[in-house]
């Protein structure tokens, strides 16, 4: 009994530091939000554990306030990115978005240039008109 | 009487610690999924394995253990509510991936949403 309630907690908390590794590492918003969701199903299996294991059913409710959570939390995140998407930006991911912020200048640079072309002109023409 | 109610209980304790077992060892699967897998609809995937059946499992073997109403009814209600919940944030997340192209479309074996974002931008384009 013992025994296999240590290896059913040893294989949760194994599985909690894979999850924690992605939610770390996820290279998008949305890899987080599902990490995160994975990470409060989780803690659900582990409050459920502890319940069973010390018969005690206090924390029941948690499982609930748990469950409200995490769908919230990933329904409310793939919401915010919708919209952003809705709103026209091109990549709206949060890391990409800030690579669209950089392709903005990036993309207003050569229109700097472009800018400073007809001033190197009017500068020809100044000097041609100076000459 | 006794010995058999004595042999019941032993038998739903046992059974709980087999559902649980099962249940973590989904959760562990999850864990690796989501670790290893490429891609957002792929990590989804894997996701909502511990969410539901893993879930589920552990919540049978709480209540196998705990064999009380009240606290039945609760463990009902929140594995309906993750059956309920989880289909639609995993919707919604995979919405959202394909929308900021999240997604490598050449390995989509059908690919309705595509289409019919391409119909709509077409509706609004004319």
């Amino acid at each position: 009994m013992e025994a296999v309630l240590s290896i059913v907690i040893a294989l949760l908390l194994a599985s909690g530091v894979l999850v924690t590794v992605r939610l770390v590492r996820g290279p998008s918003t949305l890899d987080r939000a599902v990490a995160l969701d994975a990470l409060a199903a989780v803690v659900m299996a582990g409050i459920g554990v502890l319940t069973a294991a010390r018969q005690i059913p206090y924390y029941l409710p948690a499982l609930l306030v748990l469950s409200f959570l995490g769908f919230t939390g990933s329904v409310s995140i793939a919401r915010f990115l919708a919209l952003r998407d809705e709103a026209g930006s091109e990549d709206p991911d949060l890391g990409d978005g800030r690579g669209g912020e950089n392709d903005g200048p990036e993309s207003a640079a050569p229109d700097r240039g472009r800018g400073g072309g007809p001033e190197q002109n009017g500068g020809a023409a100044e000097q041609g008109s100076g000459g | 009487m006794n010995w058999n109610q004595h042999n019941w209980s032993e038998a739903a304790d046992v059974a709980s610690l087999v559902c649980m077992l099962a249940g973590a060892v989904l959760c562990l699967l999850a864990g690796i999924g989501l670790v290893r897998l490429p891609d957002v609809l792929t990590r989804i995937h894997a996701a909502t394995k511990p969410q539901v059946a893993g879930l589920l499992l552990v919540l049978l073997g709480a209540g196998l253990r705990l064999r009380d109403v009240a606290d039945l009814g609760t463990l009902v209600l929140v594995g309906l509510f993750q059956l309920l919940t989880v289909p639609v944030a995993a919707h919604m997340v995979g919405r959202a991936a394909y929308r900021t192209g999240r997604t490598d479309r050449e390995h989509l074996v059908v690919d309705e949403l595509g289409t019919a974002l391409d119909k709509s931008r077409g509706d609004q384009g004319e």
